[in-house]
C-alpha cells in the first residue's frame, strides 16, 4: 500500500479547464481524472482541439489566469497544485516537473545561447556556481546527443537543426532531473528519423531517472512506440483508458476503433481510408450533455446511446466513457 | 563583420554618384536663377549676362558638373549667392546647430517613448494603455507641422515662455550661460519634434511586449521556474527592443525631414531651414551639397540600422 | 507515353560571401533528377526535410527556374517560358501546398479563389462561373454555403480541401501535391486523401505527391521516389521501396516509422539500432566523397528498381536485405 502510494507521482481528478470566449468560460478539459506513476510513460492521445495541450498546461500552471479557470485538483506526490501562485509554482516548475514542447525553434529564446538557456535552469532551482552550472549543462548536452557540447553551448537557436533543438529542449527539461516530465508533441514538427532517435531519447532518460512521462501526441503509431497506459482524449474528455494493450488490442471507444480504422495501411493501392465524419467542435459549440461523439457517428440511432455516459470498467485499468460501445460498429459493417 | 561593413561603405560610391547626377540635373531643371527677382531691376541687363557667364551658368551641364565634381574634390562646395559666403562654413555652421537640435530630439523622445511603451504593454487594456492610446491618437491625427504651428504660436507668441528664433541669446556670456541658453533655444522645436517622433516607438515596444509575452520561449523560461520578473527583464524585454532598434538608424532620416519643416517654422538657424531658403532663392550650391549630404546621411543611416540588428540580434548577419 | 518528363534536372543555389559578395558555392537542391508521371498516376516523392523535394514541385510548375535540365510536357521543353504559354501549361499543371491558410489569400472570399485560375484561363460568365465554383466545392465535399466565406472560416482540412477544389478547377492534368495532409489530423488527412483519389478517377488527373510521411505515399503511390540531399538514393514500385530496400537510406527511413503494434517494440527498437549503426559505420560507401549520393542503378532481377547503390556493392540483388 505505502508503496503504491511512493509509486503515484501525480494524481489528477476532476480537472475542469475552461477558456474565456466573448466574455463566457467554455471547459476545454471537462472532468479529467487521471494518475501517473513512476515508470511509466503516460500517453495522451486525439484530434488536435481535443483539449491534450490545455491538460498538459492546466498541469505546470501555465494558463494566463486571467483568461482561464482550472478547477479540480491536481496532486503532485500529494502536494495540492491547483490554486498555486506564481511563485510557489515556480519552485515545481523546472525542479520537479520538466516540460518539453512541440515546436523547438519558437520554444527557444532566438537572443540567447543554448548554454545560458540551460544554465538558467540550474540557476534557479540549484546552489551551484556558475562554473558547475556551465559543467552541468555541457554534460547534459552530452547526455541527450549532441556531437560537439563546447561549440554547441555557444550557439544560438537558429544555428542547429530541428532534432538539434529539441535535444536542447529537452535537456533544459530534465537539467535537475525532474520526476516528471511532460511532452506536449515533441516529435510531430520533426522527421521520422529524428523523431525515432527522440522517443528513444526520452524512453532512455525515463528508465534512468525513473520519472513518469505525459507524453501527448495524434500520432498512434507513437503512442505504440512509447506509451504504457494511454488515455484517448476527445472534446475535452478522456473517453477511453486503459494500457498501450488495451487500447491497441482491444479498443472499445468508437472514437479510439475509429481513429484506429483511419491509419493509411499497408493494404492494396488506391484503398479507401477511412474517415471520421465530422470535425471536433469549437469549445463554444460543444454539446455538453449526452454523449459528445454522437454527432460523428449519426448512423447509430439515437436510441442505442446512452443519456450522459459514464466510466465503464472493461478490464483490469482498462475504462471506457460509453455504453454503445457493445454493440457500435462503422457505417460499412452492419 | 567589419569587412562587410567597409564593402557596404564601397558600395555606397556608386549610390552617391547617381544621386550627385540626379541632384545636379534635377536643381538644373528648376525654372529660374539665382538672379531672378534678387537683383534690382535698375541693373543692366549685360552687368547679369556677365554675371551668369563668369559663373558658368552657360557652360554644357555635363561640364558644369564636371566642374562641381572637381571642386568638391578641393574641399570647394561653392559659393552661396544669398549669402555671398562658402557653402562649407556655412552649412558647417548649420548642420552644428541641427546636430544639436537633432540630439535633443533624439534623447527626448527615447526618454519619453520608452516609458510610455513599457507603462502600454505592461498593462494592455488597462487604464494606462488607454491613456496612452490615446496620446498615440491625438498626435498621429494632428500633422507634424501643425504641430509646430501650434507650439509656436501657444508657447513662444501667447505664452511668451520660449524664444521664437535664434539659437542662443546675446546676452549669454560663459560656457554655462550659453549652454543653457542654446537648449532653452532649442527646447520647442525639440519637444514639438519629440512628439510626432514618439508615437511609432510607444507602438512598436507595446507590441512588442505583449506579442513576446505570448512566445513559445517565454512558456519555456516559465517552465523552467524563471520568476516573472527576470522573464521580463531577461526574455520579453530583450526581444521587445529589436524593433526600435532596428528604427534607430532610420531616426537620422526621420529627425532630417523634421528638422526642414521645424527648423522653418521656429526659426532656427539649422540645415532645414537653410534648405529650404535655398530652394526658394535657387541657392544651387547650397541646395546641392544639402540634398548630397542628407542623401548620405540616409545611406550611413541605413547601414547603422543593418550594423546595430547585427549585433544585437543573431540571426542577422549584415549583407 | 508519360504525361511529363523531368530530365537531369538541376536546381542549385548560389552562395555568395566575401568582399566581393561573389559565389563561392551552390547549394544543390536538386542535382541531377529524372523522373517521369504517367497519365492518371500519382506518383511519390519522399525525402526528409530539407532533401529538395519542394524545389523539384515547385520547378515542374514554373515557380523556380531550373539551373539546367528540361521538363518534356507534350514533347517539348516547358522550361522555356514560350513552350508553356503554347501548350498552356500554366493551366494544365497546378499545385496544392502544405500550408493552406497562408497559400489561400485572407482577403479573398472562397469563390474568388477557387474562380481565380478559372479566371486566367476560360471567359466565363459571372453565373456560369458561379456554377462552376459550386460543382467544384462539391467534388471536394463541401457545402454551397462556403462561397463566400473567408479561408480563416475553416478548419485545415477543410482549407486543403478548397486547395484540391482551386487546383482541379481548370481541369488539369498534372497536380503537384506538395505535403497536401502533413499539417493535418489522421481523419482528416483520410479525408482529404480520398478526395485527391476520386478526382483523379473521375478527372483521370496525375499527381505528384511530395511528403515525408511514408504511410501515406504507400498508401497513395504505385511508382516512388526516395530522396536525399537533393538526389534520388532508389527508385521503384512501391513493392520495390518497401518489401525490398537497397539503400541504406531507404531502409533507415523505414526503420523510423513507428509501427502500431505495441508488441513489435522492443525488435522494432533493435532492428532501428541496428540499422542506424550501419548507416553510422558505413555511410562512407554509400555516398561519394562529396558526401553526393551515387549515380542511380538497375537493381538486378528488376526493370523498375534503382538504387544508388556502391559499385562493389553485393547487397544489389532482389531480395538481398
Ligand atoms: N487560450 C485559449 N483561449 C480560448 N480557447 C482556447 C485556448 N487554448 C485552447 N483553446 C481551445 O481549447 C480547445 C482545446 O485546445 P488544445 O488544448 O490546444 O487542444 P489540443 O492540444 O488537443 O490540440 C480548442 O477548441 C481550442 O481552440
Ligand atoms: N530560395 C532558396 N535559396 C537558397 N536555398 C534554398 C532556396 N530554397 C530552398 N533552398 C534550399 O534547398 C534545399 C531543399 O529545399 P526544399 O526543396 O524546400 O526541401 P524539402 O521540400 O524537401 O524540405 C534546402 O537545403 C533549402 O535550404
Ligand atoms: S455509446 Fe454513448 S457514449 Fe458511446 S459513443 Fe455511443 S453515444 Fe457516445
Ligand atoms: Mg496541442
Ligand atoms: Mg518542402
Amino acid at each position: 500500500m505505502d508503496k503504491e502510494k511512493d509509486n503515484v507521482l501525480l494524481e489528477i481528478e476532476h480537472l475542469h479547464t475552461a477558456f474565456r470566449i466573448n466574455g463566457k468560460f467554455y471547459n476545454a478539459v471537462d472532468d479529467c481524472s487521471l494518475t501517473l506513476r513512476k515508470n511509466e510513460i503516460y500517453a495522451i492521445v486525439g484530434e488536435s482541439g481535443c483539449g491534450k495541450s490545455t491538460l498538459a498546461t492546466s498541469i505546470v500552471g501555465l494558463l494566463d489566469p486571467l483568461n482561464s479557470k482550472v478547477k479540480g485538483s491536481i496532486k503532485y506526490r500529494g502536494q495540492e497544485l491547483v490554486g498555486l501562485n506564481a511563485d510557489e509554482y515556480d519552485k515545481i516548475r523546472g525542479e520537479d516537473i520538466g516540460m518539453i514542447f512541440q515546436d523547438p525553434l519558437s520554444a527557444l529564446n532566438p537572443l540567447m545561447r543554448v548554454g545560458d538557456q540551460i544554465t538558467e535552469a540550474l540557476y534557479y532551482h540549484t546552489k551551484d556556481s556558475e562554473a558547475e552550472r556551465k559543467k552541468k549543462a555541457l554534460e547534459l548536452l552530452k547526455r541527450v546527443g549532441i556531437p560537439d557540447p563546447e561549440g554547441t553551448f555557444r550557439r544560438y537557436p537558429h544555428e542547429l537543426s530541428g532534432g538539434m533543438r529539441q535535444r536542447i529542449i529537452i535537456s533544459i527539461a530534465v537539467a535537475c532531473s525532474p520526476e516528471i516530465i511532460i511532452a506536449d508533441e515533441p516529435t510531430t514538427a520533426l522527421d521520422v528519423t529524428i523523431q525515432a532517435q527522440i522517443i528513444d531519447l526520452l524512453k532512455d532518460i525515463q528508465k534512468e531517472k525513473e520519472s513518469g512521462i505525459i507524453f501527448i501526441t495524434h500520432d498512434l503509431g507513437v503512442v505504440a512506440e512509447i506509451a504504457d497506459r494511454v488515455g484517448v482524449m476527445y472534446a475535452g474528455q478522456l473517453v477511453e483508458i486503459g494500457s498501450v494493450f488495451d487500447i491497441f488490442e482491444d479498443p472499445k471507444h468508437p472514437y479510439t476503433r475509429s481513429l484506429l480504422n483511419s491509419i493509411p495501411q499497408a493494404g492494396e493501392l488506391g484503398d479507401r481510408l477511412h474517415v471520421i465524419q465530422g470535425n471536433v467542435p469549437p469549445l463554444s459549440e460543444m454539446k455538453r450533455s449526452g454523449c459528445r461523439f454522437a454527432p460523428r457517428i449519426p448512423w447509430i440511432p439515437a436510441s442505442a446511446h446512452e443519456e450522459n455516459p459514464s466510466y465503464h470498467q472493461v478490464g483490469d485499468g482498462h475504462y471506457v466513457l460509453c455504453t454503445c460501445y457493445q454493440t457500435f460498429h462503422f457505417q460499412e459493417e452492419k | 563583420m567589419w569587412k562587410t561593413v567597409l564593402r557596404r561603405i564601397l558600395l555606397m560610391i556608386p549610390q552617391i554618384i547617381i544621386l550627385s547626377l540626379l541632384v545636379f540635373f534635377v536643381a538644373k531643371l528648376m525654372p529660374g536663377d539665382p538672379f531672378s527677382g534678387k537683383i534690382n531691376p535698375q541693373t543692366d541687363p549685360k552687368t547679369i549676362e556677365a554675371l551668369k557667364h563668369q559663373l558658368g551658368l552657360y557652360d554644357p551641364p555635363l561640364v558644369q558638373y564636371g566642374h562641381w565634381i572637381q571642386n568638391i574634390f578641393k574641399g570647394d562646395f561653392g559659393q552661396s549667392y544669398t549669402y555671398n559666403r562658402p557653402v562649407l562654413g556655412l552649412i558647417g555652421e548649420r548642420a552644428a546647430n541641427t546636430f544639436w537640435l537633432g540630439l535633443l530630439t533624439a534623447v527626448l523622445t527615447y526618454a519619453v517613448a520608452i516609458p510610455l511603451g513599457l507603462i502600454a504593454g505592461k498593462n494592455e487594456g488597462k487604464w494606462p494603455d488607454r491613456v496612452i492610446a490615446f496620446y498615440n491618437f491625438v498626435i498621429n491625427s494632428v500633422p507634424p507641422f501643425a504641430i509646430y504651428l501650434i507650439f509656436l504660436i501657444l508657447f513662444s507668441f501667447i505664452l511668451k515662455i520660449f524664444p521664437s528664433t535664434g539659437t542662443v541669446s546675446a546676452s549669454a556670456h560663459g560656457f554655462v550661460q550659453i549652454f543653457f541658453s542654446r537648449i532653452y533655444h532649442m527646447i520647442l522645436p525639440a519637444i514639438a519634434m519629440m512628439l510626432s517622433g514618439t508615437t511609432a516607438i510607444v507602438q512598436y515596444l507595446r507590441s512588442g511586449i505583449i506579442d513576446n509575452t505570448k512566445e513559445d520561449y517565454v512558456r519555456t523560461a516559465r517552465a523552467k521556474g524563471v520568476p516573472e520578473k527576470v522573464i521580463f527583464r531577461k526574455h520579453i524585454l530583450r526581444n521587445a527592443f529589436l524593433p526600435i532598434a532596428s528604427s534607430l538608424g532610420g531616426t537620422i532620416t526621420g529627425l532630417l525631414s523634421g528638422a526642414i519643416v521645424a527648423e522653418s517654422i521656429f526659426s532656427y538657424p539649422g540645415m532645414g531651414q537653410l534648405f529650404l531658403q535655398s530652394v526658394n532663392s535657387r541657392d544651387y550650391s547650397v541646395m546641392i551639397t544639402l540634398t548630397l549630404l542628407f542623401g548620405i546621411l540616409t545611406l550611413l543611416g541605413n547601414l547603422l540600422s543593418d550594423i546595430i540588428m547585427s549585433i544585437v540580434d543573431p540571426r542577422i548577419r549584415i549583407q | 507515353m508519360s504525361i511529363i518528363e523531368v530530365k537531369n534536372l538541376k536546381v542549385w543555389y548560389p552562395i555568395r560571401g566575401g568582399f566581393f559578395n561573389t559565389i563561392k558555392g551552390y547549394v544543390k537542391a536538386v542535382d541531377d533528377v529524372n523522373l517521369s508521371i504517367e497519365p492518371g498516376e500519382t506518383y511519390g516523392l519522399i525525402g526528409e526535410s530539407g532533401s529538395g523535394k519542394s524545389t523539384i514541385g515547385k520547378t515542374i510548375v514554373g515557380i523556380e527556374r531550373p539551373t539546367s535540365g528540361s521538363i518534356i510536357y507534350k514533347g517539348e521543353d516547358v522550361t522555356k517560358g514560350r513552350n508553356r504559354k503554347k501548350l498552356k501549361y500554366n493551366r494544365d499543371v497546378q499545385m496544392i501546398f502544405q500550408d493552406s491558410l497562408s497559400s489561400l489569400n485572407p482577403r479573398k472570399r472562397i469563390n474568388d479563389i477557387i474562380a481565380e485560375p478559372i479566371r486566367n484561363f476560360e471567359k466565363l460568365s459571372k453565373t456560369e462561373e458561379n456554377h462552376r465554383v459550386k460543382e467544384l466545392l462539391d467534388i471536394v465535399g463541401m457545402p454551397k454555403g462556403s462561397m463566400y466565406k473567408y479561408p480563416f472560416e475553416f478548419s485545415g482540412g477543410q482549407r486543403q480541401r478548397i486547395g484540391i477544389a482551386r487546383a482541379v478547377s481548370t481541369h488539369p492534368k498534372l497536380i503537384v501535391a506538395d505535403e497536401p495532409v502533413s499539417a493535418l489530423d489522421l481523419s482528416v488527412q483520410a479525408q482529404v486523401l480520398n478526395y485527391m483519389q476520386d478526382i483523379q478517377k473521375e478527372f483521370n488527373i496525375s499527381f505528384l505527391l511530395i511528403s515525408h510521411d511514408l504511410g501515406v505515399v504507400r498508401h497513395m503511390c504505385k511508382n516512388l521516389s526516395i530522396m536525399t540531399r537533393g538526389r534520388f538514393v532508389e527508385v521503384g514500385t512501391r513493392e520495390d521501396i518497401y518489401d525490398r530496400p537497397q539503400h541504406i537510406y531507404t531502409k533507415r527511413l523505414l526503420a523510423a516509422i513507428p509501427d502500431i503494434n505495441p508488441r513489435n517494440r522492443q525488435e522494432d527498437t533493435k532492428e532501428r539500432l541496428r540499422v542506424e549503426a550501419e548507416y553510422e559505420n558505413d555511410e562512407k560507401a554509400w555516398y561519394d566523397k562529396n558526401h553526393r549520393v551515387l549515380d542511380l542503378k538497375p537493381v538486378s532481377g528488376s526493370n523498375t528498381h534503382y538504387a544508388a547503390v556502391p559499385e562493389s556493392n553485393s547487397m544489389v540483388e532482389q531480395g538481398g536485405k
